[in-house]
């Protein structure tokens, strides 16, 4: 991996529960990522529109407009519909998945089953593509 | 109640026969009188007795069959009553049986959101205790001593444990809901199991427990058809349970081939095995074995429940043998079907 590389991508983690969005934070920092967070969709909204995002890490019960609602918003919006998004949520069940895949989601993690480095790696991974 | 439905049917020969002897007793009687005595009174007399013969039976035939057929009209009638009320009952309890089945659907499918939902809100908090306990046990966060590191991962042990009961459970409520949705299609079984393998190895090497495991080369072997997802939980549930209850230094074979048009799996223990009188009930919901119980507190018996509910849906079988205090062996065959080997 590149690290300057990485340092011209900058993840993006919409996730209300402001623990976890540290710990996801803190892992990231650690692989040199640039990050930015936002609990809510309108927060994310507008990093989308001041800054280039390379990925966005997206929960699903979010306050307000929901994930799966922005996810939507996103694909149809020009300057936003080539972000890869991987959907980050404690929902699991098949027809959540596939409904996040149908939307557009790149992958689906369930966060129960994932750690922190885990989902590093699979952002990385992306990001290196 | 059973409902008597002969009725008593009117003689109608017995009644010819009878005018017959009657018309021929009178006949008989007359031509005595005509031949033998003569007198006109005489005949009159015979006459007379003939006719009262003839019509005193006849009186007292037909009063024989309205009573009869009274009687018989009762019967029908109360029979026809019977048959009301019986109708009446039946749909009477039809309705309490339709209204029961509507609520036990009720219930069941409460039952199952509750599942759902509360299943959804403790991951959270759990994987936020997940999470920490790894960002803990993370050498970039800082030394840990040994005791507070057995500790940190005996704590992720216990939150994984609790992750998977959740799982499980929820996976139960769709199984009964019939929502367990699969995903079959045609594709490679073998890393299923390579990944299942690597989830055991950490509490393998714990155990001291050998593995001896024979996957074949991925090129050449035919794809199957399954759904990925519930395929490689039926290796880890059989695989983990085999590593649960095989004591320490014991050993456990696991190996794949392809056998007449289907996958077979073999996943063979020298744990503590499965009593005899206990190996029917094996794949019924929530039962543990009593030897198992004693070995490993935590487990919910739902594990093998959903194993053989995903076999059955691949078209698959699973068959176990078991000694006790000498190990068990799993057998789960699934049909390629109509996927052949590129």
């Amino acid at each position: 991996m590149d690290p300057n590389q990485n340092n011209q991508k900058t993840v993006l983690i919409v996730e209300d529960d402001a623990f976890m969005g540290s710990l996801l934070e803190r892992k990231f920092q650690q692989q040199d990522l640039q990050i930015k967070r936002a609990t809510n969709v309108d927060d994310a909204r507008k990093i989308i529109e001041s800054e280039p995002i390379g990925i966005i890490l997206l929960d699903i019960i979010l306050p307000g407009t929901d994930g799966i609602t922005f996810l939507k918003e996103l694909k149809l919006n020009p300057q936003s519909k080539n972000i890869p998004v991987i959907i980050s949520s404690n929902l699991g069940s098949q027809e959540e998945i596939d409904r996040g895949l149908a939307e557009g989601a790149i992958d689906y993690i369930v966060k129960a089953h994932t750690t922190p480095g885990e989902i590093v790696q699979k952002v990385t991974g992306i990001l290196e593509k | 109640m059973e409902v008597e439905t002969k009725t008593k049917k009117i003689p109608l020969a017995k009644t010819i026969w009878f005018f017959q002897i009657t018309f021929t007793l009178a006949v008989i009687i007359l031509a005595f009188f005509k031949f033998f005595l003569v007198p006109g009174i005489a005949m009159m007399i015979a006459l007379l007795a003939a006719n009262s013969l003839f019509f005193g039976y006849l009186f007292f035939y037909f009063r024989k069959n309205i009573e009869e057929m009274g009687t018989e009209t009762k019967q029908k009638e109360k029979q026809i009553e019977d048959f009301d009320q019986i109708t009446r009952q039946l749909v009477k309890r039809e309705l309490e049986l339709n209204r029961a089945n509507q609520k036990l659907a009720e219930l069941d499918k409460a039952k199952s959101d509750f599942v759902s939902v509360a299943a959804h809100q403790l991951r959270t908090p759990l994987t936020g205790i997940k999470w920490s306990y790894t960002a803990l046990l993370d050498p970039d966060t800082g030394p840990l001593n040994p005791d507070q590191k057995e500790i940190i991962e005996k704590g992720l042990a216990s939150i994984s444990n609790t992750i998977d009961l959740i799982n499980d459970l929820l996976n139960v409520a769709h199984i009964e809901e019939g929502k367990m949705e699969f995903h079959i299609k045609r594709q490679p079984i073998l890393p299923l199991a390579r990944k299942a393998v690597e989830g055991i190895k950490l509490m393998a090497d714990e155990k001291k427990i050998s593995l001896f495991i024979e996957i074949p080369e991925d090129a050449g072997f035919p794809e199957t058809n399954i759904d990925a997802d519930k395929m490689e939980l039926v290796f880890a549930n059989l695989l983990d349970n085999a590593v649960k209850y095989t004591p320490n230094g014991g050993r456990i074979d696991f190996n794949i081939s392809q056998e007449q048009g289907s996958i077979k799996a073999v996943i063979q223990d020298s744990g503590i095995g499965i009593p005899k009188s206990q190996k029917n009930r094996l794949f019924t919901k929530f039962f543990r074995a009593e030897n198992a119980v004693g070995v490993q507190t935590s487990g919910t018996g739902l594990g093998l429940y959903m194993v053989k509910k995903i076999i059955d849906r691949h078209g698959g079988k699973i068959l176990v043998d078991s000694i006790e205090n000498q190990g068990t062996s799993f057998v789960v065959t699934v049909p390629e079907q109509t996927a052949k080997a590129k």
